[in-house]
């Protein structure tokens, strides 16, 4: 009898899970993407949790750098030559451009990374992306 | 496990046939603290060997990860020594390398680069029997095959492992504690 009870109390649960609305399903979509180029472009240095190697590639996970979300943005498109300080500590070892991401690919990597260890629970949206990796590319050409 | 050959020479008159190992060959490098590094450096020590440069955007970042599994599992020990050569002696010059090293959290002189002249390294890459070369189609420009070599104290590679992966390590730490425990009953 209380078995039955507690299936009855599930049915709206699972109506909820199988029929997703369309912002849920983006959401999915920029994350399990996100984390599958992460893993391709990203975790060879950075590693799978994110925390870095040493003092040679600086950690993504428990950065105090992802509050500057629009240089992460550039960043991941476009590398950097500069050294960089993250959480006190100076990174020397220049991290390599990757024009071939795409605005997409840019914006799920960075979902991924801000939902993962950023304390994020939206997506940021390729039109957002987009509108950053212009800005910096227009800087860039300055 | 390795190359070997099998000879046959004179003794006491009567022919016998005996195996000969794959011996790595001598080599004479430079290593980060602008040192010789030969194969003399290795003399009485089992050691791991692997080719990478340190720009190179790829495998190598593995690879030095794995590596650096290897080194905190046998830091101290002195049966042990591990050696990165570099294939790109041009960037990797010994003050890059020790740069490299210090960052990676590397300290004294178990695990040694090695950097000289881009042919010989090429020449000594063969001798481990690994791929590396120039490559105009490969990211950075240059070519090398992902693996570990673990060589015993007689100069014989006992074992190739795929060092840019965590398997492979672990296969490669446990070879290595069997070696090891090889030495010790002998």
């Amino acid at each position: 009898m209380r078995r039955r009870t507690l299936g009855w109390l599930l049915v709206p649960f699972l109506l909820q899970t199988a029929c997703q609305s369309q912002e849920e399903l983006k959401q999915e979509k920029y994350f399990v993407e996100g984390y599958q180029l992460y893993t391709e472009h990203c975790a060879n240095c950075h590693q799978t949790d994110g925390k870095g190697l040493e003092a040679l590639y600086p950690p993504i996970n428990g950065s105090d750098y992802l509050k500057n979300k629009e240089k992460v943005i550039c960043l991941i498109r476009y590398g950097q030559n500069e050294p960089i300080v993250v959480n006190g500590r100076r990174f020397n070892r220049p991290m390599p451009s990757n024009p071939q991401l795409t605005d997409i690919d840019v914006a799920e990597i960075t979902t991924y990374i801000y939902n993962k260890w950023g304390g994020e629970t939206v997506i940021t949206d390729v039109k957002e992306a987009s509108k950053v990796l212009d800005t910096c590319r227009v800087q860039r050409q300055r | 496990m390795g190359e070997r050959d099998v000879i046959t020479k004179e003794v006491d008159g009567k022919t016998v046939t005996d195996t000969a190992y794959y011996q790595i060959p001598g080599f004479r490098f430079t290593n980060q603290d602008s040192l010789p590094v030969t194969d003399k450096t290795f003399d009485g020590k089992i050691y791991v060997a692997d080719f990478f440069f340190i720009t190179c955007p790829t495998i190598c970042p593995k690879m030095k990860t794995q590596m650096k599994r290897v080194y905190d599992q046998f830091k101290n020990n002195p049966d042990v020594m591990l050696l990165s050569y570099t294939i790109d002696p041009k960037h990797d010059t010994p003050a890059v390398l020790k740069e490299f090293a210090t960052s990676l959290g590397i300290t004294g002189s178990q695990w040694q680069f090695a950097t000289g002249p881009k042919e010989e390294i090429f020449k000594t890459g063969k001798s481990y029997m690994v791929v590396a070369q120039e490559d105009a189609g490969a990211p950075g420009g240059l070519l090398h095959s992902g693996h570990f070599v673990l060589v015993d104290k007689e100069k014989h590679v006992r074992g190739m492992y795929d060092g840019t992966t965590e398997e492979g390590a672990d296969k490669l730490m446990a070879d290595m504690d069997r070696l090891l425990a090889e030495y010790k009953t002998k």
